[in-house]
């Protein structure tokens, strides 16, 4: 069976959201105005993901991390509420919960889990009195008295106090959502003045690891993962020769002392570079192409302006790299790459537009496809309509 | 439905918010209709592109699609388009005669501003309202006088350079004209 992905996510009064959902379905891109909300649905999947961790979600998550809260809340709403569907392996999963304020903290009102299938069935509701959840074993509604009012039944579930399997693959669904906000590839000067000392120009732990972290800490773990999968290595290799020229060779892990390991990269027999010597463009592809192969995985892999400080040929390569991996893991990105947007081979099918409206709030627009098919006849792609100021046309 | 409308310009077509002349429309529009500037800016969407010669290409090759969605109007520069479309005989160039010539060589429903001179223009024109010297020709000076015209005058000032180019106020008329018209149903 193949792994869980996302393929839908809600948002409800979520800053300047009021009420969209988003199909992710492939490559999925997001482009807009500035303020129009493209960084907020990729941090609602970061929310989701803490939705399958946290033992309080609301206080930690909604209040400390991403919050205080009432900075999450849509103006003059007073509660939020997120969701997703869940496709791949078993019947298909809707799940959802609302989240109000309540005094000066948020609390978790209403939560509900559905199973498509050939018995759909609510696996759990919470919210108007009633708190159950659905035995398998049983067949029948169990209330619940286990769980903490602060805790999300989707964490109770990783747990292993849900009785339904459902849970179990919501949460490690949710547990798998990848977001990668631009990589933190600042030359050492530049770090050093901000006073820090962490991230892939520097030697880090040899950490056991499954995914790239994020801002691309800990890289070395994560190439020695890579470099177990002969076939995913190849293709890294192959693929990072495009921005580090055809002479590359051959990446090393290093003992930097201290239980730290640091990456050489080799060009040809004479030429050795430590990762750090590389350029900002040159090491965040690197990242990204590690992102991408320890993703295949992940239930949804999001990127923010994953094409910062690349050549526009280098644009052209992230984005076959990216709808390649998004034929086997749902993968969001946002970007004002008009290049980005050119190089697209199915704009209509990938393209979601953040549009602005008169109430404040942001609706998400897909193009026509009639309509872009008669302009792409006369434009590059997307990206040069877009320019020509046309993009208004083609939705 | 989208109202568009083609603006000759020397620059490269790159859109900017703060273009000049589409400042300087939307606010005419939004005194003449007593709502925000905001809204007026959305009422039409305006394009720079660089050159006559590029829309008198455009006017050909891309007019039918954009008058797909919507309304099209393109702005020229008086000075040049007598070289372009009537570049042998000129005994009709008067303002009907320049767009019948037009029309013919590139048929469509689209509508046409003609701009005593240029948009320098109404830069001058400006300029002469608020009593400035007239700067150095350049889409950047242009796009600053326009700005202070539209955030720091009144419009009784924007009146009096509207009325000093008739062209510019026909302009306006139109785009009031094709939004007050109810939005055929899609």
């Amino acid at each position: 069976m193949p792994a869980d992905r996302i393929t839908k996510i809600r948002i409800s009064n979520l800053r300047v959201f009021k009420d969209v959902e988003l199909t992710l379905d492939g490559l999925t891109v997001l482009i807009g105005d500035n303020g129009s909300g493209k960084s907020t649905l990729l941090e609602c999947l970061e929310l989701l993901r803490h939705v399958g961790i946290a033992n309080s979600f609301a206080m930690e998550a909604l209040q400390e991390s991403h919050g205080p809260f009432v900075d999450l809340l849509r103006r003059g709403a007073s509660s939020l509420s997120l969701g997703v569907d869940i496709e791949g392996d078993g019947p298909p999963l809707s799940y959802g919960f609302k989240v109000s304020l309540t005094g000066t903290v948020p609390e978790i009102v209403a939560e509900m889990l559905f199973a498509k299938g050939e018995k759909p069935r609510v696996v759990l509701k919470r919210g108007q009195g009633e708190f159950y959840w659905f035995d398998e074993s049983s067949q029948a509604n169990v209330p619940i008295t286990q769980v903490p009012a602060q805790m999300l039944a989707a964490a109770a579930g990783a747990q292993g106090l849900s009785p339904n399997p459902a849970f179990v693959r919501l949460a490690k669904a949710l547990r798998a959502i990848e977001y990668h906000p631009p990589f933190e590839v600042r030359p050492i000067w530049q770090q050093l003045q901000l006073d820090r000392r962490q991230g892939p120009r520097w030697p880090s732990p040899a950490n056991h690891t499954e995914r790239l972290k994020r801002y691309g800490h800990e890289f070395p773990a994560a190439l020695l993962v890579l470099r177990n999968d002969l076939q995913a290595w190849q293709r890294f290799l192959e693929r990072a020769r495009a921005a580090l020229g055809p002479q590359l060779t051959q990446f090393s892990i290093q003992p930097a002392g201290s239980g730290q390991l640091d990456v050489l990269v080799h060009f040809g027999l004479s030429l050795t570079l430590p990762l750090r010597a590389l350029s900002e463009g040159q090491l965040s592809f690197l990242l990204m192409l590690a992102a991408v192969e320890l993703g295949r995985g992940r239930s949804v892999l999001a990127f923010d302006e994953p094409d910062i400080h690349y050549h526009p040929e280098l644009v052209v390569n992230l984005v076959h790299i990216l709808e390649d991996a998004a034929q086997t893991v749902p993968v969001v990105v946002a970007t004002h790459s008009d290049r980005f947007l050119d190089a697209l081979s199915s704009p209509s099918r990938s393209v979601v537009v953040t549009h602005m409206q008169d109430d404040g709030s942001v609706s998400l627009m897909r193009l026509k496809p009639e309509q872009l098919g008669a302009w792409l006849e006369r434009y590059r792609g997307l990206g040069s309509i877009r320019a020509e100021g046309y993009l208004p046309h083609v939705i | 439905m989208i109202v568009t409308v083609w603006w000759e310009d020397a620059r490269q077509p790159v859109r900017s918010k703060n273009y000049g002349p589409d400042q300087f429309l939307a606010r005419c529009i939004a005194d003449d209709l007593g709502c925000d500037l905001k809204d007026a800016l959305r009422m039409f969407s305006g394009q720079p592109k660089k050159g006559a010669g590029t829309i008198k290409r455009l006017l050909t090759d891309e007019a039918p699609l954009v008058l797909n969605r919507g309304p099209l109007c393109a702005v020229l520069d008086h000075d040049k388009i007598l070289e372009l479309w009537l570049p042998t005989e000129r005994p009709n160039d008067c303002h009907s005669g320049i767009c019948g010539a037009i029309r013919s060589a590139s048929p469509g429903d689209y509508y046409l501003v003609l701009l005593h001179e240029n948009m320098e223009t109404l830069v001058r024109a400006a300029c002469d309202v608020m009593h400035v010297d007239v700067p150095a020709k350049s889409p950047q000076t242009r796009d600053d006088i326009l700005a202070r015209l539209v955030f720091g005058e009144s419009s009784e000032k924007r009146q009096i350079v509207r009325d000093a180019v008739p062209g510019f106020n026909r302009l306006v008329d139109w785009v009031k004209a094709v939004v007050a018209q109810p939005t055929p149903s899609l």
